[in-house]
């Protein structure tokens, strides 16, 4: 087993990892500092983009950019958690699955089998009146969950019929050390694309959410909610749609390049 | 066969009866739904709209999906790269924010301002759903090509090709012939699919482009907390979305002559 990755896949990786560092930076940056602090200034709503607002400002005098970092920290955050919490229910039970019933039927479970079902949750918390950051998160969270156990049961299954693994069961080691010691190790970086899989679709689905007010309420807190406002008044100032939306999609891609490149260098490696 | 048609049916059932217990058993038990009159009325106005918009918007997705993905198959090495690439861009474009893209870039040439009654003119009112059909279409192209190009399966082996190259036809030929019937037989479950994710989708695009359809009132009884009727309007939308699929596995009979073969 020659542990040279291809070229192709780190240089993938590594333009993913790095703009998907890059985006991350600048969201954690506004925690401390943004071009015109998060307080909406009296003056001048909807300014021209310019030397003074880069982007222009909203229809409260909000400088764009300000407003930008501030709702990418909020959508990254939201997603990750339920990424997270999709993954630690997800893998184990795909374990689970896998080593009990093999590797079953690996279907692409992302974004196109997570939007429709959050939709679907979302308008039910929404009409349940939960609250609306719980009722994102569980949204996103119990779909996400669904794909990640489907996911990382293809994953791991083949890993757990390896015979170094079979071999390590029958010198006595239960399936669970033997997930533990062997199986994940192995697996890992195919599991760390599946995560940054599913945090793509969790951020874009995060944004139909609350764009579709079924998400984080309250004005210019998330990407969804700055395409919500701005969607009135795209026709006067068009940054107001195009770069919440872009910053979005830019993000995904990010991270679906990463994935992609860590899983071709994982290939390289086999 | 039998077995297979009792499957699919036996799938449709399972799912509407899911779909009822949750929405119509569980939700009814929860606090502040005790106002149920578990009515459900039929919004042939609010369908007028979703329907053929879901037409509309499945003729994009499918046939833009169908051709990136069979190309991709057909033209392997940089061909398929840059197809998949392609596709992976538009699965990942949020069709509600395609939509408010669109309706910048395209203001002047098509209408992006609310439904046009069928009365008011069959023309005009399709005009006005090309739009939104346009928006929800092209990020399920992505999709649906990205299906099918996995619907091809993996390059075939020697065996699967001997006879083909027996008989005389070129390598490339023999190839593409094999793993076009495999695709094939999978076409119209995968289209079923993106046709029952694009119903759903039309939730927040038909809000988007201001349309009076089944979507919007989804997300308009959410808004309101108007339970009984989210429950009517998601459940008549999930309806739909599974009657779909059946048809879209059903239309497997269609396209495989083996399983019609079957007893």
């Amino acid at each position: 087993m020659s542990m040279t990755p291809l070229p192709r896949g780190r240089f993938q990786a590594g333009m993913g990892i790095a703009l998907v560092a890059a985006i991350a930076l600048l969201a954690l940056v506004s925690l401390v500092w943004t071009p015109h602090g998060g307080v909406p200034e009296a003056a001048a709503p909807l300014a021209e983009p310019g030397r003074e607002h880069w982007l222009g400002t909203d229809q409260n005098g909000r400088d764009v950019v300000s407003a930008l970092m501030s709702a990418t920290l909020m959508s990254l955050l939201l997603a990750w958690f339920a990424t997270l919490v999709s993954l630690l229910i997800g893998v184990p039970l795909g374990a689970v699955l896998a080593a009990q019933f093999g590797a079953g039927a690996m279907r692409q479970l992302m974004l196109v089998g997570i939007l429709p079902a959050a939709l679907c949750l979302g308008a039910i918390f929404g009409g349940l009146q939960v609250q609306s950051t719980l009722s994102v998160f569980l949204a996103i969270g119990l779909p996400s969950a669904v794909a990640a156990t489907v996911a990382s049961r293809a994953v791991l299954a083949p890993v757990l019929a390896a015979d170094y693994v079979s071999s390590a069961r029958l010198a006595g080691l239960g399936w669970l050390g033997a997930t533990q010691r062997h199986v994940v190790p192995t697996a890992k970086p195919q599991l760390i694309a599946l995560g940054m899989e599913l945090l793509a679709a969790a951020m874009l689905v995060e944004v139909t959410l609350s764009f579709a007010g079924l998400g984080v309420d309250g004005s210019g807190l998330s990407l969804g909610t700055m395409l919500r406002d701005g969607q009135q008044l795209a026709q006067v100032r068009p940054m107001l749609v195009v770069a919440p939306g872009a910053v979005a999609v830019v993000s995904a891609l990010a991270l679906l390049l990463a994935a992609n490149g860590l899983r071709e260098t994982r290939r390289g490696a086999a | 066969m039998r077995r297979f048609l009792l499957l699919s049916f036996g799938r449709f059932v399972a799912a509407l009866f899911v779909a009822w217990l949750l929405l119509f058993v569980l939700l009814h038990l929860l606090p502040g739904a005790e106002d149920d009159p578990l009515g459900l009325q039929f919004p042939a106005d609010r369908l007028a709209v979703t329907l053929p918009l879901l037409l509309l918007a499945g003729i994009v997705a499918l046939g833009l999906g169908a051709a990136i993905g069979f190309a991709a198959a057909r033209f392997p090495g940089w061909g398929e790269r840059i197809l998949g690439g392609l596709a992976t861009l538009l699965s990942y474009l949020p069709p509600f924010w395609l939509g408010l893209v669109l309706a910048l870039l395209l203001a002047g040439t098509l209408p992006a301002g609310g439904f046009v009654p069928w009365s008011a003119g069959p023309m005009q009112a399709v005009a006005s759903l090309l739009l939104p059909a346009l928006a929800l279409g092209v990020p399920h192209a992505g999709q649906f090509a990205i299906r099918v190009r996995g619907a091809f399966g993996p390059e075939p082996s020697e065996a699967e090709l001997r006879p083909l190259r027996i008989a005389g036809t070129a390598p490339g030929l023999a190839r593409w012939t094999i793993v076009q019937a495999r695709a094939l037989h999978q076409l119209p479950r995968l289209a079923a699919t993106v046709l029952a994710s694009l119903l759903v989708g039309a939730v927040v695009v038909e809000n988007v482009f201001y349309l009076p359809g089944l979507g919007r009132q989804v997300l308009g009884a959410a808004l309101a907390h108007d339970l009984p009727g989210l429950r009517a309007s998601l459940f008549l939308l999930i309806a739909i979305a599974a009657l779909l699929l059946l048809i879209g596995t059903l239309g497997r009979l269609v396209t495989d002559r083996q399983l019609r073969a079957t007893p």
